[in-house]
Parts: structure tokens; C-alpha cells; sequence
């Protein structure tokens, strides 16, 4: 048989023979692609990420941890649990929503006997941010690791809840599959623990240090950064975002537990560009969120005595950075409450 | 529900399972279900309005038939018209309006920038509805009197995202004669698929690393770099583009249905108007017929001068198209005045060249590269955000001009991005133009199709395994979001 260009048939036989033909030699091209797939969704399903390391580093430290540290990027690059009095535990994630703060917030409060105190650190973005537009794979890993359902119900119905490449990016999944056959070949384990430098024994994300020798931290960057998030920033999201905050608040109320309210260092060009309208609405919601649940609201946005170099970008603290910072909020904080501080 | 993600493979599984399952005469009922299904998994709202939009220009059409008195058919016309153009210019300056003052356009509880967020795939059918319109008034095509059939041309699912913009007659044609598909149409249509995914994830995906990074902040570069940047950004958008257009068109064959091709080898045209001649053909073709040839013929007793007011005026729609900036203004200004400047000395230059015979095999080559570098450089203005982005990339690409960084400095840590993945997604776009030229200029046939079974598809397998490796979570289509 001949394919001319535009895909018609020259000399075709008969079409049913043809489509069976057709059927077969689509599914015998298939069946190599469908083993490797499956040998790799295995594989995949074994390989550990920051969720699953930080809900085993918890599991580990459920004892002991009195303070918890809920928030974004902002809060796991930016809150250094060691420098923190008592026995703190940064539970923040990358893009990690309030909807998610408040779903692990329930998770996990029964677990942590001690806990005294919650930190969460609100981003300008927070209250206007969700999971599924800004990083939707993220939510997959809260289903792998925690149980926790997307937002949405129609995500549900996404692969990725079902299948670990998909959720992964293939790119991951091959270059992890790489350097365990690297270490199979040295006589190593097939499987091996994680031992990403990023989160520390208290899942603070300090990958970032040292930090890059010149961090882009330009107006015009800032304009950058900005512009993807504004585009990600929407008013609709709020009352959404409002009322897990508040569920979140309630809960902690409800057994005892301080909260605080953190906004984080930020670089002044990064400030300079944030729309009043955002910015006034977060401070105003905070406030107000602050005063219903007699939650402290510690304001650093703006904050004097931060250099270039502790940060990493506009938005997030390089290891130096957050230590200062993490030894700042300590001071204003002081020592972990007891069970009922109101 | 992105053509490259999991959810739409299965999609795309069950609605083949479905569309052979059924007796003939319920596949353009199967074919506009999950047409609307794709389109609702983006927004619900909006497939309803898209098929208000396609009961209105159903009911329009209807007083444009032939036997309609004349006034009647032109006042269908003329509102039909300025309903469709009036809904598309209406959401390209409210997403102006919604970015320039992202925080303003709502408060608490009340979000105008999600009222007004504009639907996807709008400017495709809206076009494909107003040639529709237009075709019926000109007595070109007849009335499509089957609602379905006329939902299901401005709904099919691979082409709403991001065309081609086929025309009517030849849509409502093929779906007149909708039977098997034939088993060559088949397999043409899996291997431009896989050629299309390819194209996006191997060379365009890899690419955009560079791309985003020079875009982002061109102070921090020098100007070899950012020229560099620009080559890089052309050949992202080719790729990408042509990418969707190729699995737009493959998963068409998987139904019986054959697009319009889009690109004709556009970077080895020989000048700009040949340039637009083989780039985005099928809106490029359509904006010939519907607004080009009119206003040449209105223009023509200027000479000249009408002339080059036609192709200006045309370069303008393809440029405000694609939204209503300055930065796609300034996009369509440099490519109409090249285009125009071009036009009015082909003669001369082809007068001079014949004189100069000798020359002719220099023109051959410098044609095609002074024609790629007018457009690298429109497409400047193109890619950046912002108007005053686009001006800093020119000026920081001059050397010498507001530049601290030696301009020949070339040094590159682009993360993510590794040589052999550069030279890959290079070489293996050299490769896809050369199979293509060959099929265009030589074989007129597939030469792949012609390969025995195992090499071909040890080369499925190669292109498979490479998409594989490279492909990331997030890079959205360049032309799904016009």
C-alpha cells in the first residue's frame, strides 16, 4: 500500500482487511510503549519528593513539635525552624494555598500532641491564589502523599491522581530512573533515600544557599515577576481563600493553639510594583482575621536591615536571609505559649 | 484540557472508540458532543455562548440565501458582521483593559476580570463564522441549513484552540461525504501528530528556556546573545506553531476530516510577501480573500499608492489579530512597511538582477536571509511583553548602544538546558524541514511511508523515547492563547 500526501489511499484493498491490518499493527507499536510505561509508573511511584519527605520527617518529629509553619514558598524558603524557640516544623510548600494549609492543618493537628503555636505565612498572592491555576500538579502530590482532594471536583477526574509519570513529568521520572541504574551499577540499592540537600530535618527548604552571586533583584525584574503573578491573581479567589483562612483560624482556636499571621520579607522592587488594591485588601483581611481570632499579625513586608544577599529573588530569602529573619520572628514571638494562651 | 495532557488522551480514546462504534449518520452527533465536551472542560459559560454565537449566525444566514430581497440581505449581512467583529474587538480591549490594571478590575466578591477573560480559541471562530457569512452572501457556499453541521465547523474540537481556519465549503464538503476514514488518512494523521507533539516538546519547549530568560531581562545580556535570543525565538515560534497546526491537522484525519495546511516552509521564502504567502497561511489566505482583494479592488484607481494602503491595511489585521497592542501594532506596522516597500521595487530589483546575471545565485541566497532577519526583527516586538520591553531588547541588541557587556560575550547558563538538548532541538528541526522540502520539491510523497516497516518505526520509537526525556510539566501552545 502507498500514502500519497494527502493521505488518500492508492491501490488500497478492500477497507475492512485494511483497518484490521491497521488495528494490529497499531496495537503490536504499542505493546513495547505500554510495558515500558508500565515498568516506569512503578518505578516512578518509588521515588521520593518533598511531600512525601516532609510528611515522613513529621510522622518522625510528631512528639516533640510545639510550633508548625504553614504557607507558600515564602514560608518554606523563609522560616528556618531551628532558629525558632522549642521544637518547630516548617510544613510550608512551594505554591502552597491556603485550601492546603487548612486541609493539612486538620490532618495533622491531632497527631502533634504538643502543639502550641501555628505560623502561617501569607504571601501578597495568598489570598488570591489557587493551587489548580498556579501549579496544578502540585495538587496531585497532596493526593498522593496526604489524601487531601483537589479543590475542584472536576481535577478528580485528572490521570494525574492516578498515575506517578504523568504527575511527575516524564523528564523527572527518566532522570531519576537514570542515576538508580547508575547506582545499581556501583552495587548500590536500587531504591535510595532521599537525600535532596533542599529540606533540612525540620523541612526548611535552604537548597538556595549559598545564594546565587548576583540574584536579579532589577525593577524590571520585579515588573517580571509581577506581571506572572498578577496574571495568576484574581479577585473571585478571595472569598474562597477567606473562608478557609477563617476554617483554619476556627480549628486553632478550637483546641488551643495560637496563630500567627507572618507576612515575609520582600525586595523594596518587588514592593514598588504590587498593585495597591492587592496589597490594601491582604492588609486589611489580615488584620481583620487577626482581631476575630485574636491571632498576632507580624507585618514584615517592608522590614529595615535586609540586603541583597538575603535574598534569593525578589520574593523569596536566601539561607542567610531567612536565618535573620527566622531570628527576628523569634524575638517578636517569644517563647511558645502554654496550652490555652487566651 | 491542554492537546498534550493525559486527560486529553483519554478523551481522545473514547471519542475514536465512540465515533467508529456508531452507524455513519450519528458521527457528526458524536463528533459535536465531544467537540462541545472539549470547549466545556475550559469553561462551561463559554461553550454556551459559542453556541448562542453559532444560533445567531445559523438565523443570520438564513436571510442571506439567495431568493432574500437584496436591502434584507444586506442588513443580515452588515449586522451578522459587526456582531461577530464587534464580540471579538469587545474581549481583546477588555483583556487590555483587565492587564493594565489587574488589581482594579474587581474587589471583594466581585471578579470583571473573569467576566471578561476572553474564551478560548475566539479569534478562530469567530473568523471561520464570519467567512461563513460572508461566503453565503457572495453565493460561494449555500446555506448550511443543519444547525449541527454549522456548530459542529465552528466547535471541532481540533481546530478551536488554534485553527487552521478552514473555510466552509470545504468543511461542509467533507462532512457531507463523512464515511471511513481511509486507512492511509489514518496513519498520515497518527504520524503528524507524533510530529506535531515533537516539534512542540523536542525543539520548541527546549527553546523557550532560552527564549523566556533573554525576554525576561535583555540588560543582562550581551548582543550576540540576545541576537542569538531572537534566531532562537523565531525558530520556538515556528516550531510551536507549526507543531499545533500538525496535530490540529492529524487529529482532523483521525476523523475523516483534512485541514488546511498552515506553513509552506515559511523561512526559506525569498521575500516578505512570499513570507506571508507561507506563514499562518490559512488566516494569512483568509484575510486575502476577505479583506485584501476588496480593498485592492476600492483602492485600485490609486495606483500605487492603493496598493501599498491595501497591504498595510492588511499587515494591520494580521497583526491586531492576534490582540489589540502596541507591541502586535508595531508587529504589523514593520512587516506592512516592509511588505510595501518590497512590492514597489520587486520590478526594479528584478530589472537590476537580470542585468547583473552573474548575481542572480547571490540574490538566491540572500533573499531568503534578509527576508528571515526583517521578520526576526518584527518579531521583537512580537514576543515581548510590553512596549518598552521590545524597545530595550533592540537597543540592548545594537552593540555598543546603552551596553555595558562586551557584545560578543557568549556565555550561557540557561538551567535546564544543556547543550546536546540545544543541538538536538536544532538538528532535529533541520531534519523535519528537510523531510518536508523533499515531500514538497522531490518525491510528492511522504518519504517515510515509503521506508519499510522496522527503520520507520525504530525512528517512532527514537522521536517517542526524545519526547519523552524532554517534555516538562507546563509550556502552554504560543497560538492557543489567541
Amino acid at each position: 500500500m502507498v500514502t500519497s500526501n494527502q493521505g488518500q489511499t492508492e491501490a488500497a484493498p478492500s477497507p475492512a482487511p485494511a483497518g484490521r491490518r491497521l488495528a494490529v499493527d497499531l496495537l503490536l507499536f504499542s505493546l513495547p510503549l505500554l510495558l515500558a510505561w508500565g515498568g516506569l509508573e512503578w518505578f516512578a511511584s518509588r521515588i521520593p519528593n518533598v511531600y512525601s519527605v516532609k510528611r515522613k520527617q513529621l510522622e518522625g518529629l510528631s512528639k516533640q513539635v510545639d510550633t508548625l509553619i504553614l504557607g507558600s514558598s515564602s514560608g518554606y524558603y523563609g522560616i528556618a525552624p531551628d532558629q525558632l524557640s522549642g521544637s518547630a516544623y516548617n510544613l510550608a510548600n512551594f505554591a502552597q494555598t491556603l485550601y492546603y494549609d487548612d486541609a493539612l492543618a486538620e490532618r495533622v493537628l491531632n497527631q502533634l500532641p504538643k502543639l502550641r503555636r501555628v505560623i502561617v505565612c501569607v504571601h501578597y498572592i495568598s489570598l488570591f491564589c489557587q493551587l489548580e491555576e498556579a501549579a496544578p500538579e502540585r495538587q496531585y502530590y497532596y493526593w498522593h502523599e496526604w489524601n487531601l482532594w483537589p479543590r475542584r471536583w472536576r481535577d478528580n477526574w485528572d490521570v494525574r491522581m492516578g498515575s506517578a509519570i504523568a504527575l511527575r513529568s516524564p523528564e523527572i521520572t527518566v532522570k531519576e530512573l537514570q542515576t538508580a541504574a547508575h547506582r545499581v551499577a556501583r552495587g548500590g540499592d536500587w531504591q535510595r533515600p532521599y537525600e535532596d540537600p533542599e529540606i533540612d530535618a525540620r523541612g526548611w527548604g535552604r537548597s538556595l544557599e549559598p545564594a546565587p552571586p548576583s540574584p536579579d533583584l532589577s525593577e524590571a525584574a520585579a515588573k517580571h515577576a509581577l506581571r506572572i503573578h498578577h496574571r495568576l491573581m484574581h479577585w473571585r479567589n478571595e472569598e474562597p481563600n477567606l473562608a478557609c483562612f477563617r476554617r483554619l483560624l476556627q480549628r486553632l482556636s478550637d483546641r488551643g493553639i495560637e496563630p500567627v499571621l507572618v507576612v515575609p520579607p520582600f525586595w523594596k522592587t518587588y514592593i514598588a510594583e504590587m498593585d495597591p488594591a492587592y496589597w490594601q485588601e491582604t492588609d486589611t483581611q489580615l488584620k481583620s482575621l487577626a482581631r476575630q481570632y485574636h491571632a498576632r499579625y507580624l507585618c514584615y513586608r517592608d522590614a529595615p536591615g535586609f540586603f541583597p544577599t538575603d535574598f534569593v529573588d525578589l520574593q523569596h530569602l536566601s539561607a542567610p536571609g531567612a536565618i535573620r529573619f527566622s531570628r527576628l520572628l523569634n524575638e517578636a514571638l517569644g517563647s511558645c505559649p502554654d496550652r490555652s494562651p487566651f | 484540557m491542554s492537546f498534550l495532557s493525559g486527560n486529553f488522551g483519554l478523551f481522545l480514546v473514547l471519542c475514536l472508540c465512540l465515533y467508529y462504534a456508531v452507524p455513519l449518520g450519528w458521527r457528526r452527533a458524536v463528533l459535536l458532543l465531544f467537540s462541545l465536551g472539549f470547549y466545556a472542560s475550559w469553561s462551561v459559560w463559554h461553550t454556551g455562548g459559542l453556541l448562542l454565537l453559532v444560533a445567531l449566525v445559523h438565523w443570520t444566514a438564513g436571510g442571506l440565501a439567495p431568493g432574500v430581497v437584496q436591502r434584507r440581505r444586506r442588513f443580515c449581512l452588515g449586522g451578522g458582521v459587526a456582531a461577530l467583529l464587534g464580540l471579538l474587538i469587545f474581549f481583546k480591549c477588555a483583556q487590555q483593559v483587565v492587564q493594565a490594571w489587574p488589581g482594579a478590575a474587581g474587589s471583594a466578591g466581585f471578579d470583571l476580570a473573569a467576566l471578561l477573560v476572553i474564551p478560548l480559541g475566539l479569534s478562530y471562530y469567530i473568523f471561520k463564522l464570519l467567512g461563513y457569512l460572508l461566503d453565503v452572501y457572495w453565493e460561494k457556499v449555500p446555506v448550511q441549513r443543519d444547525f449541527l453541521s454549522l456548530a459542529l465547523y465552528a466547535s471541532f474540537f481540533p481546530q478551536i484552540v488554534s485553527g487552521p481556519i478552514q473555510r466552509a465549503g470545504d468543511f461542509f464538503d467533507q462532512l457531507a461525504g463523512l464515511g471511513q476514514p481511509s486507512v492511509g488518512q489514518v496513519t498520515t494523521g497518527l504520524q503528524r501528530m507524533l510530529f506535531g507533539v515533537f516539534k512542540k516538546v523536542v525543539i520548541a519547549d527546549q527553546l523557550a528556556l532560552i527564549v523566556d530568560r533573554l525576554f525576561a531581562n535583555p540588560a543582562g545580556y550581551s548582543s550576540l546573545e540576545l541576537l542569538i535570543g531572537a534566531y532562537c525565538y523565531a525558530m520556538q515560534l515556528y516550531a510551536d506553531f507549526s507543531g499545533l497546526t500538525d496535530l490540529a491537522l492529524g487529529l482532523g484525519m483521525l476523523f475523516g476530516i483534512t485541514g488546511p495546511e498552515n506553513f509552506n516552509q515559511p523561512y526559506l521564502a525569498r521575500n516578505l510577501q512570499e513570507f506571508w504567502r507561507r506563514w499562518h497561511m490559512s488566516l494569512t489566505s483568509w484575510l486575502g480573500d476577505y479583506l485584501f482583494l476588496p480593498l485592492r479592488m476600492g483602492l485600485r484607481h490609486l495606483g500605487n499608492t492603493g496598493l501599498a494602503l491595501a497591504l498595510l491595511g492588511n499587515m494591520l489585521a494580521v497583526a491586531l489579530w492576534h490582540g489589540l497592542t502596541w507591541t502586535y501594532l508595531i508587529f504589523g506596522v514593520l512587516n506592512g512597511v516592509f511588505i510595501v516597500v518590497s512590492a514597489l521595487t520587486l520590478r526594479q530589483r528584478n530589472a537590476f538582477f537580470k542585468r547583473h546575471a552573474r548575481l542572480q545565485p547571490a540574490r538566491s541566497i540572500w533573499s531568503p536571509v534578509a527576508t528571515f532577519h526583517l521578520f526576526v526583527f518584527a518579531l521583537i516586538f512580537f514576543r515581548a511583553a510590553d512596549l518598552g520591553a521590545a524597545l530595550g531588547y533592540v537597543t540592548h541588541l545594537i552593540p555598543g548602544l546603552d551596553h555595558s557587556i562586551p557584545a560578543t560575550r557568549l556565555h550561557w547558563a540557561i538551567p535546564g538546558l544543556t547543550r546536546t538538548r540545544f543541538l538536538l532541538a536544532l538538528g532535529s528541526l533541520a531534519l523535519l524541514e528537510g523531510l518536508t522540502w523533499f515531500r514538497l520539491n522531490r518525491a510528492r510523497l511522504d518519504p517515510l511511508l515509503l521506508w519499510p516497516r522496522w527503520p520507520r518505526w525504530t525512528l517512532y520509537y527514537a522521536m517517542i523515547l526524545l519526547v519523552f526525556v524532554s517534555a516538562r510539566q507546563t509550556q502552554s501552545f504560543i497560538y492557543g492563547h489567541f
